[in-house]
């Protein structure tokens, strides 16, 4: 007995020790992308579309992980003509008959109308699903208008069925973002390796003055909300990690500045903001306070564009300076990992049940949405080819 | 003796085994009964009782192995668990578990604080210990259990809406649960200084009644104690303080046939306690959990510290789990 005892004693601490040893290896994928990237000249795909009796112009650039539209009728009630297989240079991206080319960001950088901007209809990215679930029998482009069902089932609180509002994680759970910090683009960075983002890293961008600000997925998918000022506005951008949308509003309105955070509900699957003011919780895909004092409040939102970092960079141009997002948010985080695991690949895993499913497109293939009269047209990729 | 040396080398070298298993982890909701209750075989027709508090700080957001500096979040798993023995024979013994819990989660905010709690009965356990080996300086206890989903698994929250997993009371499952325990003295001149190793596996099955999920399985789960304890006199008063390592490991949950990418892991916790004889019948104990080393998948937030008190009354003169000396 003795034997016995002294020998599992002795392979209980040998084997306690090799456990104790173990170490955690963590994956670092290095920063970087092509410090010097040659200017993209590409053959632009449009198409020239009507839809809710809006003539509207969409682009697509799947290396470059962009799709934008535009209303093709200006402010002037003059409605362009936009040539197919134009060759440009991004950010150029259309070219009208008048002569006029445009930028992704609407605006016209030569020919008569420069300076001129082309009216924004509300449009974003995001997962296929998230627009399947929120705007049901949702067009795809290339198939008839469907007729839009019924959506909303809204109960006494809510302004949306309150049945598909989960809670994903408490409030605050995921730490928005109120003081954000920027650091500026340099190329001598990507030069050194010492830059944090690779060409394939989706980013928010929004227009700042003569300079843009980016806001990267990567940072966003840890904290969903950030609150900011640009160019002189007070806006709140958002990104929700399970539908892949975003979207940018003023905080400003009632004639009160607010701040917004994670409520940590979810409707659909995606981000419910809330303010502090009146703690109101609003849809980031509705757009819209749906529960709460300012309930049925709309917001008002601002232009953006999401694109990849290889195109962000690419609009440094004639001095504008490009302020990215830091990772020196104020939280402890490695922004190099991702926390949803598989769930941007997986199609078949949705975290949270939806109210309209629809498998015509895989559920997580990123498509634009386009919204008029709150109804939806989806554009793919494949659709430009 | 070549069998029973099997046995109990089986029990502590599986301890170390890296199993790949499936594992509830503490993050999830469900009382901590297989990191709380006692093992031990009762004499025929004894019966003993006991009361375990255990108080688990959840507050240690972990990032792929690292601990990050962030400690917004504070979860609380507080559990009462009642915990009966009866000893049908002087080797076979059933043991009830009935715990009660209570779960609160705060979030400091940049704006506010957030607090949310819930509280209910979790997932009673019925276990039958069989003593397969009961000699002079050595006992060897094996267990074969069942865990019931009587605990909330679907509880709702002030707003109306399902409070998450981390928040239910139960796991909404029926588990198994395979236990063992061997204890032995190591010194002939100090046979009060005992080895002690024990052994708990949870298998746990799939449930469609877990939050919102159509399916959801939580992992499997193997926890491991094993170290000293001594027996020393304070007057009167008899003091048994122990120095242990817990090494406990859990795989990931799937929830509607996905892995969960933010449970699972392996933890190794320094788990120190006392435990006082009050009389011949009644005892108490307090140990501490203390993490040394844990290494969990994804971005988990996990314990940071607990504490099991524990009140025991055993109504015989004398019970072969709690008392070495005596059964010598």
């Amino acid at each position: 007995m003795r034997t016995f005892s002294n020998n599992a004693f002795i392979v209980s601490i040998v084997l306690m020790s090799v456990l104790l040893i173990t170490s955690c290896n963590k994956d670092e994928t290095p920063a970087g992308g092509d410090p010097n990237p040659t200017p993209r000249v590409d053959v632009v795909n449009i198409i020239k579309d009507d839809f809710q009796g809006t003539e509207l112009i969409a682009y697509a650039n799947s290396d470059l992980n962009v799709m934008v539209a535009f209303n093709a009728t200006l402010a002037d009630g003059t409605t362009l003509t936009f040539e197919e297989a134009t060759v440009l240079t991004f950010p150029e991206i259309l070219k009208d008959t008048e002569g006029n080319i445009w930028n992704v960001f609407g605006q016209a950088v030569s020919g008569p109308r420069t300076g001129t901007n082309l009216r924004e209809i509300r449009s974003f990215m995001g997962y296929w699903f998230s627009f399947a679930a929120f705007f049901p029998k949702v067009t795809l482009f290339g198939e008839s208008v469907n007729e839009r069902l019924h959506v909303d089932d809204p109960s006494n609180d809510w302004l949306v069925d309150p049945d598909f509002v989960f809670i994903g994680s408490f409030k605050d759970g995921i730490p928005a973002l109120n003081q954000p910090s920027f650091i500026e683009y340099d190329k001598k960075l990507e030069v050194d390796n010492k830059f944090f983002l690779e060409n394939s890293d989706l980013v928010i961008v929004i227009q700042d003055g003569d300079n843009f600000k980016v806001y990267p997925h990567k940072i966003l998918d840890w904290h969903e909300v950030v609150n900011d000022v640009v160019a002189n506005e007070k806006v709140v951008i958002s990104f929700c990690p399970l539908t892949g949308t975003s979207n940018l509003w003023s905080r400003v309105f009632e004639n009160q500045e607010h701040v917004f955070g994670v409520s940590g509900l979810l409707f659909n699957s995606n981000l419910i903001l809330y303010d502090d003011i009146t703690d109101s919780n609003w849809s980031q895909i509705k757009a819209t306070s749906v529960n709460g004092a300012y309930k049925s409040l709309e917001s008002n939102n601002l232009a953006f564009k999401e694109m990849n970092w290889e195109a962000a960079k690419m609009l440094s141009q004639n001095g504008s300076v490009i302020k990215v997002l830091s990772e020196d948010t104020g939280f402890s985080r490695d922004y190099d990992i991702y926390p949803y695991g598989d769930y941007r690949t997986n199609h078949n895993r949705i975290s949270y049940p939806l109210k309209f499913e629809d498998d015509r497109v895989p559920s997580k293939e990123r498509v634009l949405g386009v919204l008029i009269n709150d109804k939806a047209k989806a554009f793919r990729f494949q659709d430009f080819e | 003796m070549k069998r029973i040396y099997s046995i109990a080398m089986l029990i502590t070298l599986s301890a170390w085994c890296p199993f790949s298993v499936y594992s509830q982890t503490c993050c999830t909701g469900g009382a901590p009964i297989t990191g709380g209750f006692q093992i031990g075989a009762e004499k025929k027709g004894n019966i003993s009782f006991g009361a375990i508090f255990d108080l688990n700080r959840i507050n240690a957001l972990i990032l792929e192995g690292q601990t990050l500096d962030d400690d917004r979040i504070l979860r609380n798993t507080n559990s009462f668990i009642f915990q009966g023995n009866y000893g049908v024979s002087d080797k076979l013994t059933f043991t009830m578990l009935i715990p009660y819990v209570w779960l609160n989660e705060t979030i400091s905010g940049s704006i506010s604080e957030t607090k949310s709690e819930t509280s209910g009965i979790g997932d009673l356990t019925l276990l039958s210990q069989y003593q397969v080996l009961s000699k002079s300086r050595s006992i060897l206890t094996l267990g074969l259990g069942v865990k019931f989903p009587t605990g909330g698994s679907q509880l709702k929250g002030q707003n109306n809406f399902v409070l998450p997993i981390t928040l239910q009371p139960g796991s909404g499952s029926f588990d198994f649960i395979l236990a063992g325990q061997f204890s032995t003295s190591l010194f002939e001149s100090r046979q009060s200084l005992s080895f002690y190793n024990s052994l708990t596996y949870r298998l746990n099955t799939e449930s469609d009644k877990v939050t919102f999920h159509d399916t959801y399985q939580f992992g499997n789960e193997l926890l491991v104690l094993s170290g000293f304890s001594d027996q020393v006199l304070l007057g009167s008063t008899i003091l048994e303080p122990s120095l242990m390592l817990r090494f406990r490991h859990t795989g990931q949950d799937t929830a509607d046939e996905h892995l969960n990418p933010n449970t699972g892991g392996n933890w190794l916790y320094l788990v120190p306690g006392a435990r006082v004889k009050l009389s011949s019948q009644i005892s108490s104990g307090i140990t501490a959990d203390l993490p040394i080393y844990r290494n969990l998948k994804g971005f988990q937030l996990t314990t940071s510290y607990r504490i099991t008190f524990s009140l025991f009354v055993n109504l015989a003169k004398k019970t072969l789990s709690f008392d070495i000396d005596n059964s010598q």
